[in-house]
């Protein structure tokens, strides 16, 4: 998140007086500041206190870490994590195959404009759906299943979403292929800016289609991929409840327990409040680092772009 | 001949991807246009004969009509807010200077990384403690909050490459910061806040979880909790379910086909430099 | 809290439930902390506020309470003011509750799952005791076994409001075809897998079973889980913490599920399927058997007809004093803590418990009140009937009712569930049950204290 250095000189050819007190600026952040307080500040503020609370008999309570304690010992809490690295895979998956098609529909290849508009489609189907309609296609019995039966593929037939070691692949699977669409289109929009100079003169060195990928393609969008990298490993941590809700349950035999399952389940089917903040904390402070180390691989990626 | 072979293979990954990405929402839809019966028969075939009866069922008694307004009033308040507070406060991160500024810029991913459901509680204590429970604007202002770091993430990076020189000229004709921004500088943006709104509205509408704690009352519902919660009645109907889903999906889908063109070069504005 | 009531046939809609019952139950604090309203310290008059559920699993109850309520107030029984009877959302049932409780107002009578589903609120103090309002009379009109449910600590809390019983249906005519007697179904455990085979060799699925949304393992323990317990006590034992969650007595039972499971006796795809799409697969002619609530075995009745539906229940293969037990529970009505009305609704459940008001309930939703003035002559289907008999025959115990849900959640659940896997082991699940529970203790600590209070009924 730091400026660069273009970033810094524009801005400041646009400060108004430095020192003069200008109510400006701050009215313009005003309602969004207020919004962000009572919807993230104070709840904020809330859970930290929470997670610090520990329940006493009688309804008292005492201050101290042993909520932290208790989570970071409860096996399901690993237990969730690791389930939450798994869906980590997603990411360099995602990063993967929408890199490529965005250049091949930024390549215009034959029918672009169709498979750009394809593309996005699962993108905005609301979760819920996209959930239940997979769980039918999963099924033991399921279409996917039939499918492979008629290929004559039946070693590859799998109860899907009830065996506990392909379930938490495929709730992988129906995140990719909802989250594809964003990337591609991310992507592509960034291609677009590329100059057609360096294009042409590439064609004129007879670059082939590999070499102009690799060479133009790929650093020109090097910080769109970063950024794209950034927000899917959040999505993965923070962002996945729904999926696994509609889908598993977190199940079976909790083998699609993500961390934000947990903290449902502290919260609201056990009733343990202090526990779930201080699971809150926890994950925050996970995310916290991830943001960090990719605020590192930002700085040296902007050095390798200039 | 080379050149067709090459056309040839493009052309073979985009078309299995299409496949991957149409295949469930064919299921979804063809289903919705049997009887159960004829689903269980063969869950991928065309309907011998295309049905609505599904359609029907889906419709009747549920109150769709109050649920559809639910989502639609939430969602186009919260998409409308989220985008007015969050261009100015991006139009102020990115062309003033002010004290803090530096600090509001750093909080913008933090806040992205927070899951929704660790603040749920609090947000209901709060919230609940106000009397706004069952009612709309609870939830349009948590959509608020939530949208807006990412609206601002986004329109930042957009104003940022705002040419300076509209902005001199717009000064020179003696317009404060609001006039400029009001006059010159929204008029400008419109692909960029085309692409945060249709962002946002895909959340708002599709949004589960804090509807679903905070709007519990058959009035207050929106669509997707209200399908979600009558699955188990309608899911032993399949093609009723899956007619339920299509339902919901259908505005999404058209406010998404109305606005791609600006989808694209929104995006290009608006992400990473 | 959790729909794991029997009967009730949610999917999803029970995880959505708990989150909106917790979400009510965090109102608490800041409720009781910032508000500045005066406690709804009502006098005894004004309207008696019922709020009620039923009508989701009984249809039809909710036209009698309405006619019921309506006959009560021009009665002018009640001459302080009104009954206003409110049926609640499945998903609400408990938030609403919780919610309105925590401002002290709410209503005077409110109704919850049973057993420890009810226990919870009572535990939070939310719930009055109904023995210093209800005559004793009233109270020991309703068989032990259902009371003993939400008796803790000395008191009555809930008044049995109808049963909820549930138990196997199986396809007369598939028996028939199978070599089997249609009349007599299997009842030892020997039998039972002597049966199942007969029914797998003539080609159809022995049990139809979904386990997807996590409410089977409830039902699987109650049914089976029981059967080495010599009385009541030995069920909350292990959570008072008088003894380990171990030994045949306690694991027995997932020896034999994994018997039925492995010789092939479930349809093949339970960890893919929701609880109400396996009993689909009975209602659909592919499967022989299927477990249900009774309501729902009734319907099963009426649509394929009593020449095809007949019901069973779970056979015996334990050798406890409950190993042959009627797996019966029923649903409760308490007067709330803050109702301060409590001889007024003590005086509307009274006449709800009217002969002529119970067989009202029943003829319109084939709900049965558990009392001694409740005539089994006047039940009619051939499902209702056969039940009222078995349940004479031997004591009545549902286990789901006296465990604490996380022991069902991070406990049964995932160890019946991965005994569905290709290489689930008994082990693992034993490991799971105990683990649960150690969770659970060093989690939930005033429960704890609560079981520790729990003096069952004898």
């Amino acid at each position: 998140m730091t400026a660069t250095a273009t970033e810094r000189t524009s801005s400041r050819a646009e400060v108004r007086r430095p020192g003069r007190r200008n109510p400006a600026p701050y009215l313009f952040i005003l309602p969004a500041v207020l919004v962000l307080a009572l919807v993230f500040g104070y709840p904020l503020l809330t859970v930290i206190w929470d997670s610090f609370s520990v329940p006493q008999l009688l309804g008292t309570s005492s201050f101290g870490l042993d909520n932290y304690a208790t989570v970071l010992t409860d096996p399901l809490f690993l237990k969730s994590l690791l389930n939450n690295l798994r869906l980590f895979l997603a990411v360099p998956i995602l990063t993967i195959v929408a890199v490529p098609v965005a250049a091949l529909l930024f390549e215009r290849v034959r029918g672009w404009r169709i498979y750009q508009s394809i593309a996005f489609v699962p993108y905005v189907i609301a979760i819920p759906v996209v959930g239940i309609v997979f769980s039918y296609v999963l099924q033991r019995n399921g279409v996917l299943n039939d499918a492979l039966h008629a290929l004559r593929l039946d070693a590859l037939v799998h109860d899907w979403l009830g065996d506990s070691g392909t379930a938490i692949w495929s709730v992988l699977f129906v995140i990719v292929w909802q989250q594809l669409g964003f990337g591609i289109v991310l992507f592509v929009a960034r291609l677009s800016s590329l100059e057609n100079s360096l294009i042409e003169a590439a064609l004129l060195d007879r670059a082939n289609w590999w070499q102009r990928f690799w060479n133009i393609l790929i650093p020109h969008l090097a910080t769109t991929i970063e950024f794209f990298f950034t927000l899917s490993l959040i999505n993965m941590l923070s962002w996945v409840f729904n999926y696994v809700f509609v889908m598993t349950g977190g199940g079976p035999a909790q083998s699609t327990n993500v961390l934000e399952m947990l903290l449902y389940t502290y919260a609201f089917r056990d009733g343990l409040p202090n526990l779930a903040a201080a699971l809150s904390v926890i994950v925050l402070l996970i995310s916290l680092v991830l943001l960090a180390i990719q605020a590192a691989i930002r700085r040296r990626v902007e050095r390798l772009e200039n | 001949m080379k050149a067709v072979g090459t056309q040839a293979a493009k052309q073979i990954p985009m078309v299995i991807l299409a496949l991957i990405i149409l295949l469930p929402l064919y299921f979804l839809v063809v289903n919705s246009l049997k009887t159960n019966a004829e689903f269980a028969a063969s869950p991928l075939a065309f309907p011998t004969t295309v049905t609505f009866g599904a359609y029907k069922k889906a419709l009747q008694g549920q109150g769709i009509g109050r649920l559809f307004l639910n989502s639609a009033v939430i969602s186009v308040f919260s998409v409308f807010f989220a985008t007015v507070f969050g261009a100015l406060a991006a139009f102020a991160l990115a062309k003033m200077d002010f004290r803090g500024r530096s600090w509001g810029l750093r909080l913008l991913l933090p806040l992205m990384v927070i899951p929704p459901i660790a603040l749920l509680v609090p947000q209901f204590k709060v919230l609940s403690a106000a009397g706004l429970v069952n009612n709309p604007s609870s939830v349009i202002l948590i959509y608020i909050g939530i949208m807006l770091p990412f609206t601002i993430y986004l329109l930042r990076n957009f104003f940022l490459s705002f040419p300076e020189e509209i902005l001199e000229s717009a000064r020179l004709d003696g317009n404060g910061s609001l006039g400029t921004f009001w006059r010159v500088v929204l008029p400008l943006s419109g692909p960029s806040l085309l692409t945060a709104s249709i962002v946002n509205f895909v959340f708002a509408w599709n949004e589960l979880l804090i509807s679903l704690v905070f709007l519990q009352s058959d009035n207050s519902r929106t669509l997707v909790v209200g399908l979600t919660i009558f699955q188990s009645r309608l899911s032993l109907n399949v093609p009723v379910l899956m007619a339920g889903l299509t339902i919901a999906t259908i505005p999404v889908l058209l406010v998404y086909l109305f606005g791609q063109r600006f989808l694209v070069r929104g995006l290009l504005s608006g992400s990473g430099k | 809290m959790r729909s794991n009531a029997p009967g009730s046939a949610f999917t999803r809609r029970g995880f959505l439930q708990s989150g909106l019952l917790a979400a009510g139950a965090m109102a608490l604090p800041a409720v009781l902390a910032g508000c500045s309203q005066s406690a709804g310290k009502t006098g005894q008059k004004g309207a008696l506020n019922v709020w009620w559920w039923g009508e989701q699993e009984a249809a039809g109850m909710k036209g009698w309470m309405n006619s019921t309520v309506a006959a009560y107030n021009k009665s002018g029984r009640d001459k302080l003011g009104q009954v206003k009877a409110v049926l609640q959302q499945s998903d609400t049932l408990y938030t609403a509750f919780r919610t309105a409780a925590a401002a002290k107002t709410g209503p005077d009578i409110q109704y919850f799952w049973g057993g420890t589903q009810a226990l919870e609120d009572v535990w939070a103090g939310r719930v009055a005791p109904l023995d210093g309002a209800l005559p004793k009379s009233l109270i020991e009109r309703v068989p032990k076994d259902s009371r003993r449910e939400t008796y803790w600590d000395g008191h009555q809390w809930g008044l049995p409001f109808y049963e909820l019983n549930t138990a196997f249906a199986y396809n007369k005519k598939m028996f028939e075809r199978a070599g089997l007697d249609p009349e007599n179904p299997p009842t030892t455990w020997d039998d039972f897998i002597a049966a199942l085979a007969a029914l797998k060799k003539s080609g159809v699925t022995p049990f139809g079973a979904g386990f997807k949304d996590a409410y089977l393992g409830g039902w699987l323990v109650s049914y089976f889980g029981q059967q080495e317990f010599d009385s009541v006590e030995d069920a909350i034992a292990p959570f008072r913490g008088d003894v380990e969650y171990s030994g045949e007595k306690y694991f027995g039972w997932l020896d034999r599920v994994k018997e039925l499971i492995d010789k092939g006796y479930f349809n093949d795809d339970v960890l893919s399927l929701d609880l109400y799409q396996g009993q689909q697969l009975f209602e659909t002619g592919k499967a022989a058997i299927t477990n249900s609530a009774q309501p729902q075995i009734v319907g099963f009745e009426r649509e394929l007809g009593s020449d095809t539906v007949g019901v069973m229940l779970a056979p015996v293969w334990g050798t406890g004093k409950l190993a042959k037990s009627f797996p019966g529970a029923s649903q409760v009505l308490t007067m709330t803590s803050f109702s301060h009305k409590e001889d007024r609704s003590a005086k509307f459940l009274e006449y709800i418990r009217e002969p002529a008001m119970m067989k009202a309930m029943y003829d319109a939703c084939g709900a049965i009140a558990p009392d001694s003035k409740f005539d089994n002559a006047w039940l009619t289907s051939n499902t209702d009937k056969r039940m009222a008999e078995l349940k004479t025959q031997m004591p009545s115990f549902w286990f789901q009712y006296y465990y604490p849900f996380p022991f069902e959640n991070n406990g049964v659940t995932p160890a019946v569930q991965q005994l569905f896997q290709p290489g689930g082991t008994i082990a693992a699940g034993q490991k799971m049950l105990t683990d649960s529970i150690s969770k659970w203790k060093k989690q939930q600590a005033s429960e704890v204290r609560a079981y520790k209070k729990w003096e069952l009924l004898k």
